[in-house]
């Protein structure tokens, strides 16, 4: 097997970020992408065609529909990924999501205390896209960034905690994780799956079940 | 587990006591007395793999009995000091404290062959309990990765470190590099732990290159 | 007591599992040429012995009385035990084997042509050294392939960058890029178009930083 070992059985991090990198994510560009092309006015001067001058910029994207166009300070919808690189080269600012405000977190936190044996409603991908616009982006923030970090300390910190009394409930045939996020679940998924193998192996043994070691489904992760 | 699995292969050749329920001429080897015979009721350690399967297949007691008779197996397998009833209390009373290691590094894999054997529920549930109490801890372990680990790696390079000091404290997990308790481990636990803290080390390291 | 042996080279195999869990780039040690014979020559024996039980229940089932101090369990049982015998020992030789195939398998991946040259040299048996080499060319034939455009056995991490900073860590010499020639000295920096340089970050003579 050409791929290596500890990427057989979960993500690594950074195979995570790449993936967060492909949601859509609100920005507000500095630049028109709408504009006129001029070697192609030249080209096509004989032809009558200079009329239709300005173009639409058509980028192959991995989904089936172009790249939105910019229009220099109205607000639209590009994947992640373009936003960090246009944010890099200063041509748009980033538009943080509503749940990423110190009252919004704040909030979050209240319920992370407040309900012992529940996570609170964040995004499947709020710890990536925290960090990475913290990361790539703190400017674009109304919040100061660090109070945003700390917070986003704070959940992360609640939730492993009860992410650890819960793992006392494992058993043989099924794990729900609602809430949990994409990072938060790939973090514990060598240990969840080879303890639950181990228990359902157990399980089969004293119940007389053949095919002990063929191993299906072992979890049922339920993202909401 | 498969069959090219080194440690069940290694869990395969832990001996475990048997009485012979027949006389074998020619076996003496099994005991080291090339050339000798084993003689019914005789007690000598056989390695799983031996064993598993002399304790099914068996001859006759007697060819003149009728044929429908339970064979009796070539031999009896004797309860192995590692699941006797001061053992299996002793995991019972504190399976955190428990030197799983002393007793068999191979546990886990040699009690679900046991239980599969027998079909022992009793012993599967306290396995089950032992497993699930000591995983909590490992993970404990596992999850302590100290924060100076990505300063000096040298694998990992990367030279974009933030200054966030915050992101290393993790009250959550207890932080200790060289407890005694990584020693009471059996192999099954240790792979677990290794695997588990590669998973919390990666995440974390990620965590902090951002 | 049969089966010592083989108990050997699996405790082999398990320290090289250990010992390549800790370091990163794997080590495969001495094939153990001596003790794999050594198992086979017992399996040539055992297999001996079953031939020789095999006659002797013949010749029972083929006498009418029971006389001549044979019996049929203590055949039975003599018989279960050689084969049992000969079964562990195949399989701890395979499962060396696997091991060690594995490793090989990772090694002709890793593009670390240097280890695999002083590999071939020493610690492999003559079939691990036409192995290696064989399966090196299949993967040469996969990559130059249907799939010549992508760069299989490229870097696993997904790419954040287009461009990155590097800093040389060995000597290379001189690198042709689409933007210009690089001169690789020791602890100079560039910035350069990931994709050009990811095999020499994989050799050792870049680090990303």
């Amino acid at each position: 097997m050409s791929l290596p070992k500890h990427l057989q059985e979960t993500f690594s991090p950074e195979e995570i970020q790449f993936i967060v990198e492909n949601e859509p994510i609100k920005i507000f560009p500095r630049i028109t992408t709408r504009q006129r092309i001029n070697h192609r006015d030249h080209n096509n001067n004989n032809k009558g065609h200079n009329d239709t001058s300005r173009r639409n910029w058509k980028l192959i994207t991995t989904k089936d529909f172009p790249l939105n166009n910019m229009v220099a300070m109205q607000t639209t919808t590009v994947t992640l990924w373009i936003a960090l690189l246009l944010k890099q080269q200063s041509k748009c600012s980033i538009i943080a999501p509503d749940w990423l405000t110190i009252r919004s977190l704040d909030q979050s936190i209240q319920y992370e205390k407040k309900h012992e044996d529940r996570f609170s409603k964040l995004p499947w991908n709020w710890l990536v896209l925290a960090q990475l616009l913290f990361g790539k982006a703190p400017d674009d923030f109304h919040d100061p960034v660090h109070e945003l970090r700390n917070r986003i300390q704070d959940l992360r910190e609640i939730r492993q905690l009860k992410v650890l009394k819960g793992l006392k409930y494992l058993n043989e045939s099924h794990l729900q994780l609602d809430n949990l996020s994409v990072l938060e679940i790939n973090e514990l998924r060598p240990f969840i799956i080879d303890i639950m193998d181990k228990l359902r192996e157990l399980h089969s043994a004293a119940h007389g079940e053949s095919n002990a070691n063929e191993a299906d489904d072992e979890e049922d992760f339920n993202f909401s | 587990m498969g069959y090219y699995d080194i440690d069940d292969i290694l869990a395969d050749s832990v001996e475990i006591p048997c009485k012979f329920q027949h006389d074998i001429p020619g076996l003496g080897y099994l005991e080291n007395n090339p050339g000798k015979p084993i003689s019914k009721n005789a007690k000598l350690d056989l390695p799983i793999w031996l064993a598993r399967i002399l304790a099914i297949v068996g001859g006759d007691a007697n060819p003149d009995t009728m044929e429908d008779e339970e064979p009796l197996p070539f031999v009896e397998l004797l309860t192995p000091d590692m699941f006797s009833p001061k053992v299996i209390n002793a995991i019972k009373a504190d399976p955190a404290s428990l030197d799983l290691h002393a007793i068999n590094s191979y546990f886990y894999s040699l009690a679900t062959k046991w239980i599969t054997l027998f079909n022992d529920k009793q012993l599967a549930e306290v396995v089950h309990n032992l497993l699930l109490e000591r995983s909590q801890i490992i993970n404990k372990y596992a999850g302590s990765v100290p924060v100076d680990l990505f300063h000096s790696s040298t694998d990992i390079g990367s030279g974009k470190k933030t200054g966030h000091s915050s992101h290393g404290g993790n009250s959550s997990m207890v932080r200790v590099s060289n407890s005694t308790f990584l020693l009471t481990l059996d192999e099954f636990e240790k792979k677990i732990y290794k695997k588990s803290h590669e998973s919390y080390k990666d995440t974390k390291r990620w965590m902090f290159e951002k | 007591m049969y089966g010592d042996l083989a108990n050997k080279l699996i405790l082999e195999a398990k320290r090289t599992q250990q010992l390549n869990h800790k370091q990163k780039h794997a080590q495969l040690p001495m094939y153990h040429e001596d003790l794999i014979r050594n198992i086979i020559k017992e399996v040539t024996q055992l297999k001996k012995n079953t031939d020789f039980l095999k006659d002797q229940q013949e010749q029972l089932q083929n006498q009418e009385g029971n006389d001549n101090g044979l019996d049929e369990n203590v055949l039975k049982c003599q018989y279960f035990v050689t084969l049992l015998c000969m079964e562990r020992n195949k399989r701890c030789l395979l499962a060396y084997q696997k091991l060690r195939c594995d490793m090989l398998d990772s090694l002709a991946w890793s593009n670390s042509n240097s280890s695999i040259m002083e590999l071939e040299s020493n610690d492999l048996s003559h079939q691990e050294q036409e192995y290696l080499k064989e399966y090196g060319e299949l993967i040469t034939d996969l990559k130059s392939g249907e799939w010549a455009d992508i760069d299989l056995s490229g870097s696993l991490t997904p790419p954040s960058d287009v461009f990155i900073d590097v800093r040389v860590l060995k000597d290379a010499g001189e690198i042709q890029t689409e933007y210009g020639v690089f001169n690789l000295i020791k602890d100079s920096q560039f910035f350069v178009r990931q994709s050009d340089v990811e095999r020499l970050i994989q050799q050792g003579y870049l680090q990303k930083i």
